[in-house]
């Protein structure tokens, strides 16, 4: 039972900090999308 | 790579330790609902499509007519106007310098067809001032708008920014801290 309870608490926090991470990342990947971060080269992956 | 990755986490990283120093807290993250995400997904595929597959480019660009920086644009912008009604108050009004960045660097390039970067500004930043990418162009007489071009240097990213670009670093920014700060709702 503890170790069920354990094992749930656990999970849960894996998916908050999954879900933290992916709000971080969209945030992030929006600046990357809309940035022209320019001159030859360095556009790049950006 | 460095660099670039310096350049794109660090507006994440300034909201984040802003967040934090005014209270914020991570767990206040969860309660955002990010909606649609695939769309940003799904921009990020076509601009991968505009670096890597030439023919694709060639197609939507040359048969087609479409500027491939407009889609992406388009399809970014859509994504933010779908979420952004749900957003507390002070995001949104992050999310309105982010759109004004976008739409000052979309002016530029929707002007020029490709994002112009003033060639002393990139020679300062250590960068070569003639190359033409599928991104940028250098900038000339005949360019238009270009004061909202890439028209300041960093050198020790060796980068050239956009007046645009400072705006959605800096909604980037408030939009992390607020999103840190805002109260879970009940």
């Amino acid at each position: 039972m503890l170790a069920a309870t354990v094992k749930e608490v656990s999970m849960k926090q894996r998916m908050s900090w999954t879900r933290i991470v992916l709000v971080l990342y969209a945030l992030a990947a929006l600046a990357t999308l809309l940035y022209t971060i320019g001159a030859p080269g360095a556009t790049e992956g950006s | 790579m460095l660099h670039v990755m310096m350049l794109l986490t660090t507006p994440v990283l300034v909201g984040v330790v802003a967040g934090y120093a005014a209270g914020g807290r991570f767990a206040n993250l969860l309660a955002l609902r990010l909606r649609r995400l695939w769309l940003l997904w799904l921009a990020a595929a076509v601009q991968v499509a505009q670096y890597h597959l030439p023919w694709v480019r060639s197609l939507v660009q040359d048969e087609l007519g479409i500027p491939m920086l407009a889609v992406v644009f388009a399809i970014v912008l859509l994504w933010v106007a779908l979420n952004v009604v749900r957003w507390p108050r002070p995001m949104q009004l992050a999310a309105v310098l982010i759109v004004l960045g976008a739409i000052g660097n979309g002016l530029a390039i929707a002007a020029n067809g490709r994002m112009p970067y003033a060639p002393q500004a990139a020679v300062r930043a250590g960068l070569s001032a003639t190359v033409e990418g599928p991104k940028n162009e250098p900038a000339d007489d005949d360019t238009r708008l270009a004061f909202l071009g890439d028209v300041i240097p960093l050198p020790l990213l060796g980068k050239v920014l956009s007046a645009g670009d400072l705006l959605i670093a800096a909604g980037i920014s408030a939009a992390v801290t607020m999103a840190l700060r805002q109260e879970p709702t009940p």
